[in-house]
């Protein structure tokens, strides 16, 4: 089969502006979390989450007359890094070879409010309030930066969305469709967002302690990550630098409730095992868990049950860790930004640290990086990921090693 | 047709279909009101100007396994879909491992009844009034997870918003994925609702067909006055299978795919199509390139006047010497611009083509643009049997999917499909010289 390598990373949180700034915040446990200032929150019950504030998208991306949406600004800024990165960032001709892959779950959802509210005979939207709202305007305005001319397709699978890009854009190269993809995740803080997702009551007003004993929520938090996915010979022929393989992906539901997650974590081990037996390994060889742990009371006690019915004694010999303690959880673009650290610890031998742990809970007793980052040699990561309608994604990276000559 | 069925590159058929749509509910009502050449389009409902392919007369309750507190209607059209094409396929779900079933589905804008009625709360009375119920159905997945939850289908999963190409992404996928084994069945096709914000995005970007009376209010796809698309909605879903699986359980089989492809012109709209077909002649190309022929093209054309023209060239490019003898027709007319279900119910009717022998017609074009040189099917449907397919799905955003079908030769026409008495009784073409069955493309890629 078609071996797929990552060659190119490219990501915009509250942690920094590019991959290097929010590796390096994620490594120091540094915290992205603040009073949100995007819009008024005196009437909401949570008032902070992982804003990016002060983001001006490099002017280069910019065209005249052209009105963009925020989140579609936050994809193109870090489509724009992961390109570049890969060493193909100046291309201007046609492209027909590379694809794009983008997930979301909210989109142009800023834009979509001024078209609801106009709906609603308050102020008059434009046409370009519902154009940005469309899914597919973003990957338009992705492919039309750098002529992307190959596969064009937009996804939505809830919190699972960044990591199930990834894998999709996997089944496209190995069926065929492409020698390469952008695969990347993205979602913006917004008024619409906030108050469903403080209505659904999974937030903290503490801080987001992923498996602690007293986890009580998570946090949300916006932003972008982008992978630059080709075929390994490709990235050979062109002499690029492979960050880790692709080894395999899964994608399942746990067809079992819409917000709750399924009864000892089913449906999550069930795709731990299907990325396994995608990328043909045996849990043996996975030797760090990025986790979802979003410090929930069900997320990380299910996702703890999971990875011991996948990895079962083994379990016990792998950290685990999980970034949304300092990043928060960001949404369509959380997998995105998951499998980037994943890549990176494989990359400089560091897991990042799980923040704000204080107090084992027995239900959560795997061995978690706790408040410090991690040492070690690391070949093979699998990042988990699940979401809301009982949507879960899970894709495994493994190092490459250099071929001589 | 006869290839062996390889492991890596296994046969793939449809087993059953489930449209629902402005022109009929279930393969049945939709297949013999393509072959009539009915359309779905007229007045929208509730005073609002202006034209809509509304779907009348429809209660989920009939198409629900279990009672449901609140459903999307976009929900709602999709479980209609889902519970006709799984009693189209014969397929009794709980005897089988649905660990190995998957389920794609694609919708260009998911659920925006639900998404205004949460935000209009928060407008009308705060943050803290909008409803929690009704949150989660406003994310796009919700769809595809509640037909999960409903079904118990814990296999692949996987929700597409890729605009107007969405539901034929996920046919794509699916064949893929059933093509080199990774499912043995698949569930795959479309859903998208009307509303009111739907409605009114759209009339804001100024490409539908003009409500202001600067204009005849429309869909005339390929026509020289063309100005716009009007609005419909529906569902598709197609059960995808193995053709070993298929046999086994004794399904019954509509057709087989024979390809399918994506791609995209990123200079699509900058260059207002000229001479810009050749992504999607390629995607064509692609898609097409296991068929000896293909004898009817199933158009995407909605009556847009940049999108119908790059489709033109490409299908001119891509149908070379044959361009002005293989019939095209678009059905935007009679199901409306259906967005991300368009692929499907395109590709539901093109199967229907293959089995009843009369290509459905394009409804409305009366004066075909000079020089395009295309066999487009005008008045009536044209009776002749075909035994290749190819579907279009075009985004005017610039992304392009294909999928190619085809006859599997005795599977032609069972009385059963049309139950109200044959096919369309008076098929004609104007515009198209009837040709005997079998003379297609040859193919040259």
């Amino acid at each position: 089969m078609t071996r797929v390598v990552v060659t190119g990373l490219g990501a915009v949180s509250s942690l920094g502006a590019n991959v290097p700034q929010i590796w390096a915040a994620l490594c120091r446990g540094e915290s992205g979390i603040r009073d949100l200032t995007r819009f008024d929150v005196k009437d909401f019950a949570y008032t902070r989450g992982g804003e990016i504030v002060h983001f001006q998208m490099p002017p280069a991306l910019a065209r005249s007359g052209e009105t963009v949406d925020l989140a579609t600004q936050f994809m193109l800024t870090a489509a724009a890094e992961a390109l570049h990165d890969s060493g193909r960032g100046g291309r201007d001709t046609s492209d027909v070879e590379t694809g794009v892959v983008l997930s979301t779950n909210f989109g142009g959802i800023i834009s979509g409010e001024n078209v609801m509210t106009d709906l609603q005979g308050r102020n008059p939207a434009h046409a370009s309030d519902f154009t940005e709202f469309l899914f597919q305007s973003c990957a338009d305005r992705v492919a039309e930066r750098w002529q992307l001319d190959g596969p064009r397709v937009m996804l939505s699978l809830s919190c699972a969305s960044g990591t199930a890009a990834i894998g999709y854009a996997l089944d496209l190269i190995r069926f065929g469709h492409a020698k390469s993809v952008l695969a990347g995740g993205y979602d913006a803080l917004s008024r619409f967002a906030w108050s469903g997702l403080s209505a659904l009551r999974t937030m903290t007003k503490d801080a987001v302690r992923p498996f602690d004993k007293n986890r009580a929520g998570t946090i949300f938090s916006e932003g972008a990550g982008a992978l630059l996915l080709e075929t390994e010979d490709s990235a050979r022929a062109r002499g690029a630098r492979i960050y880790a393989e692709v080894a395999g992906a899964g994608l399942n539901n746990n067809a079992f409730h819409i917000t709750a997650p399924a009864k000892e974590g089913a449906g999550s081990a069930a795709v731990m095992r299907a990325a396994l037996a995608d990328a043909g390994l045996r849990p043996e060889a996975v030797d760090h868990i990025n986790a979802h742990g979003t410090g929930t009371k069900p997320n990380d006690v299910t996702e703890t049950q999971a990875i011991k019915a996948v990895f079962g004694a083994h379990a016990y010999q792998m950290p685990i860790t999980s970034i949304k303690g300092g990043a928060g959880h960001l949404m369509g673009a959380a997998g995105s930004i998951e499998a980037i650290a994943s890549i990176l610890s494989i990359r400089d031998g560091v897991i990042p640290p799980t923040m704000n742990f204080r107090d084992t809970d027995p239900e959560c007793d795997l061995p978690l990086v706790a408040n410090e980052k991690k040492t070690m040699p690391v070949n093979c990561v699998l990042s988990n990921s699940a979401g809301i309608g009982g949507c879960n994604a899970a894709v495994i990276f493994r190092k490459v090693e250099a071929v001589a000559g | 047709m006869n290839k062996p069925n390889d492991k890596m590159n296994r046969r793939v058929v449809v087993t059953g279909v489930g449209p629902v749509s402005a022109i009929g509910i279930g393969r049945a009502a939709y297949f013999a009101a393509l072959a009539e050449g009915r359309s779905g389009i007229g007045p929208v409902s509730g005073g609002a100007a202006g034209l809509a392919a509304e779907i009348k007369d429809f209660d989920v309750r009939e198409y629900l396994e279990t009672e449901k507190a609140y459903l999307d209607r976009a929900s709602q059209l999709a479980f209609a879909a889902m519970s006709l094409a799984l009693e189209d396929a014969n397929l009794d779900l709980k005897s089988m491992d649905r660990s190995a079933i998957g389920l794609i589905l694609g919708s260009a804008a998911g659920c925006l009844e639900s998404a205004q009625f949460f935000f209009g709360d928060f407008l009308e009375k705060g943050p803290r009034f909008v409803k929690p119920i009704v949150f989660p159905h406003t994310y796009t997945n919700t769809t595809i997870s509640l037909l999960a939850m409903e079904y118990g289908l814990s296999g692949y999963h996987l929700s597409l918003t890729s605009g107007m190409t969405a539901s034929m992404v996920a046919l794509v996928q699916a064949y893929d994925l059933v093509r080199t084994g990774k499912c043995p069945l698949v569930l795959a096709g479309g859903f998208e609702a009307l509303s009111p914000l739907l409605r009114r995005g759209y009339e804001l970007t100024g490409r539908l067909s003009p409500r202001d009376g600067s204009g005849p209010e429309g869909c005339a796809p390929f026509d020289a006055a063309r100005n716009g698309f009007v609005l419909g909605e529906g569902a598709g879903i197609l059960v995808l299978e193995e053709a070993d699986h298929a046999a086994q359980r004794g399904a019954p089989v509509l057709g087989e795919v024979l390809g399918g492809n994506l791609g995209s012109d990123s200079s699509l709209c900058k260059r207002q199509g000229v001479a810009l077909g050749h992504g999607l002649a390629h995607v064509m190309r692609h898609a097409s390139r296991q068929m000896s022929s293909v004898d009817y093209v199933s158009a995407a054309a909605h009556g847009g006047p940049v999108t119908d023209r790059i489709e033109a060239l490409a299908l001119r490019e891509f149908l070379g010497v044959k361009a002005g003898t293989v019939p095209i027709s678009s059905i935007k007319p009679m199901i409306g611009e259906v967005l991300g279900a368009g692929g499907a119910l395109q590709a539901i009717a093109a199967l229907g083509a293959l089995q009843s022998g009369v290509l459905p017609s394009t409804l409305n074009l009366k004066q075909p643009e000079a020089g395009w040189g295309l066999a487009v099917l005008q008045g009536q449907g044209l009776q002749r049997a075909v035994s290749h397919a190819l579907v279009n799905s075009i985004d005017p955003g610039g992304s392009v999917a294909c999928l190619a079908f085809g006859l599997i030769s005795d599977t032609r026409v069972s009385d059963s499909l049309f139950p109200t008495g044959g096919p369309a009784s008076t098929p004609a073409a104007a515009g198209v010289e009837p040709r005997p069955p079998g003379v297609g493309l040859n193919t040259e890629h």
